[in-house]
């Protein structure tokens, strides 16, 4: 299994939780309280049970929501401009 | 009455009356169970207590404990052997003679005797053998149970907010058990009180089986991914699923907790074990499993130990060691008075 997520510190006293700081993936306890690492949400810092994911189920929901928001709103506006396009086009080949 | 609940969601338990709290209100179960472990802590103190002052006081007539037990006062006639006899044979007649009361008995001539001091003298708080029993069972193990109050506390906290203004039909079933089981505690006829008592417990347990469902099923649908069918709205879908999951959290711990309060009513140590034990075991099977799953789709939670799910993962009731303790058949029960207790 490779591994996708950030580690990070999850003791809720710690400065390294409160501001969400990432540690890095080698090591395994928190450079500033010395509590274990574990794997969380590249966004929100939410534990995950393990590192095969960047996100969270919450923040990959919103991504893929977000995305397909942004895929059906390049459509209507591409849409319009492809029929535009190919209007003309069918013209400008009749005319020839 | 908001200000039960402190700031840190925490209910003072203390300076609560559950009689001035509607069913309907999500409090209302835990403090029905406090107050009915509570009630009967006290009741196994007070039989402690009473037995402790009966032993003291009847060390040395051993012969007379066994009348100890009986409920009231009696009167004791100051009599020699010899008309001690009469006495089968006669009848005794009470006169009161300058406001004192007196016996005269009654000889097979129709006369009667001569008449006889009779002094009233009262004995302890009338104690129930089966009662005290029940009563001192509870007390040996009442270090379990608080533990296990405690931990019911704690969790109790974290379903109060998504309880309230919540309804359905499996919730109805919920306040059906609450209501029938309110009735059956003023109606006088024995029978009629024990069925409405079993159809509360019934109605409580339907609605807790059919919650179980639901939630497991939507656990499910989070585990398996069926979300990602719903392209554009997954989020949403989510949040809808925690919402159910959450409500029928709540609900399934606040008929859990109204059936173990009715069976510690009823003196049923060993039913309330079993309903504690069958919702701990509830838990390992469905929250434990899947907290991690759970904290990541809630909003609320932030998957840490301290978090939402994991801190209901983690509740520990113990409720099978109290069983097994209940089912022992070697109960020794040592009596403790603590202070200075007035010896009758």
């Amino acid at each position: 299994m490779r591994i996708k997520a950030k580690k990070g510190c999850t003791n809720p006293e710690c400065v390294m939780c409160k501001k969400k700081v990432h540690a890095h993936k080698e090591d395994s306890f928190c450079p500033r309280c010395g509590s274990n690492l574990s794997f969380v949400c590249e966004k929100c810092h939410t534990v995950l049970e393990n590192g095969d994911t960047k996100l969270c189920i919450t923040c990959q929901a919103k991504k893929d929501d977000a995305d397909e928001r942004r895929k059906k709103a390049f459509g209507k506006a591409i849409g319009p401009v492809a029929a535009g396009v190919s209007a003309v086009v069918a013209v400008v080949v009749k005319k020839k | 009455m908001d200000d039960i609940i402190s700031k840190n969601n925490e209910i003072d338990l203390v300076d609560f009356d559950v009689e001035v709290l509607s069913p309907r209100d999500p409090r209302y179960a835990i403090h029905f169970l406090t107050k009915s472990l509570s009630d009967k802590l006290s009741e196994a103190d007070a039989f402690a207590e009473s037995i402790y002052n009966v032993v003291i006081k009847e060390a040395s007539t051993a012969s007379q404990i066994a009348q100890s037990f009986e409920k009231g006062s009696r009167f004791v006639v100051d009599m020699t052997e010899s008309t001690k006899k009469a006495i089968d044979n006669g009848q005794i007649k009470l006169v009161k003679e300058h406001g004192k009361l007196r016996a005269q008995l009654l000889d097979s001539n129709g006369h009667y005797s001569t008449k006889l001091d009779i002094k009233e003298e009262f004995f302890n708080k009338g104690i129930n053998p089966v009662e005290m029993a029940n009563a001192l069972q509870l007390k040996a193990l009442q270090e379990q149970l608080q533990g296990i109050e405690e931990q019911i506390v704690m969790i109790n906290s974290s379903v109060l907010d998504v309880l309230q203004g919540q309804q359905n039909d499996r919730i109805a079933l919920f306040y059906s058990g609450i209501n029938l089981y309110l009735e059956a505690q003023s109606i006088k006829n024995p029978e009629m009180k024990n069925a409405l008592i079993a159809q509360a417990v019934r109605a409580l347990s339907d609605g807790t089986q059919q919650l179980s469902i639901t939630m497991e099923s939507d656990i499910e649908f989070l585990t398996t991914g069926q979300y990602n069918k719903h392209r554009g709205k997954k989020l949403e879908t989510i949040h809808s699923k925690m919402d159910s999951i959450n409500k029928a959290f709540g609900f399934i711990h606040q008929a859990t907790l109204a059936r173990a309060a009715i069976y510690c009513e009823q003196n049923e140590y060993l039913a309330m074990a079993n309903v504690l034990d069958e919702y701990s075991r509830f838990i390992e099977n469905t929250v434990v499993n899947n907290a991690n799953l759970l904290s990541q789709c809630d909003p609320s939670d932030n998957g840490t130990d301290q978090g939402l799910w994991q801190s209901r993962a983690n509740l520990k009731l113990n409720a099978s060691d109290f069983k097994k303790a209940l089912l022992s058949n070697s109960q020794e029960y040592y009596l403790s008075v603590e202070g200075n207790k007035n010896e009758n």
